[in-house]
């Protein structure tokens, strides 16, 4: 990883920016039930397999700050959300990847009670939560 | 909703059309700018933005996903996009080409 980000850098133009785009580790994916404005939140997930993967790259990035290979120029977070219509479609859109996320204990168990319990139009709703950082060559 | 036995619908995982840009554009505009894209995928997001620069070129370890990305720019009549398959780490295409490397949710 930090090999890659040290030859973008040396890719990287008199006053270019490099640009990353990831994952917030701070939060993960956030389950719900939404029925119009009502939203019955059920919790995160949890990723122990994709963890050490932001691991790595956050150590990547420090790596290259801090050797002043480049240097912060700015950072945002921003969330959105995707709708599923049925926990077929929920366990298909979370399970298709190779480092798929589970539920935090009770937490399945309690996404199946309030489907069940589920008015007409209920949508299963995950938040996934991203992060832009930008660096200029020091 | 699906009927049980057939195919589901698997919506995005990612953000939707234009949020990423939208970010991105925050820190750096990429109109008329040279950017280098590293694990672009099936082109996914260089097709939102590549109408916008002056020359992209994307780079995917997957060949398939070489194949729909280039196929995807052509639909898209992009000709300002180039898509090389192989390792980001071993490709050099010269000191300070570009302006903008980008990282999409590939680091």
């Amino acid at each position: 990883m930090v090999h890659a980000l040290e030859l973008a850098r040396w890719h990287l133009a008199r006053g270019g920016t490099l640009v990353l785009i990831q994952p917030l580790r701070s939060k993960r994916p956030f389950i719900a039930v939404k029925t119009g404005r009502r939203r019955q939140e059920v919790g995160f997930l949890v990723n122990p397999v994709f963890e050490p993967i932001i691991t790595a790259a956050e150590a990547a990035i420090d790596s290259i700050v801090d050797r002043k290979v480049v240097v912060p120029a700015g950072k945002t977070e921003k969330s959105f959300a995707v709708e599923l219509t049925s926990l077929r479609q929920l366990d298909a859109y979370l399970y298709g990847g190779v480092r798929p996320p589970r539920f935090a204990p009770g937490g399945r168990r309690r996404l199946e009670e309030l489907w069940r319990a589920r008015t007409q139009g209920a949508r299963i709703e995950v938040t996934e939560f991203m992060t832009v950082m930008a660096f200029r060559p020091a | 909703m699906a009927p049980m036995g057939s195919q589901v619908e698997i919506p995005s995982d990612y953000p939707p059309l234009g949020m990423e840009v939208g970010l991105v554009e925050r820190f750096v505009r990429l109109g008329g700018k040279r950017v280098l894209e590293i694990g672009c995928g099936d082109g996914r997001l260089t097709l939102q933005y590549a109408h916008m620069a002056k020359k992209v070129v994307a780079i995917e370890a997957e060949r398939s996903l070489v194949a729909d990305a280039r196929r995807f720019a052509r639909e898209d009549g992009l000709t300002n996009v180039t898509f090389h398959a192989g390792s980001a780490e071993r490709m050099r295409f010269g000191g300070g080409a570009f302006d903008i490397a980008l990282f999409s949710w590939s680091l």
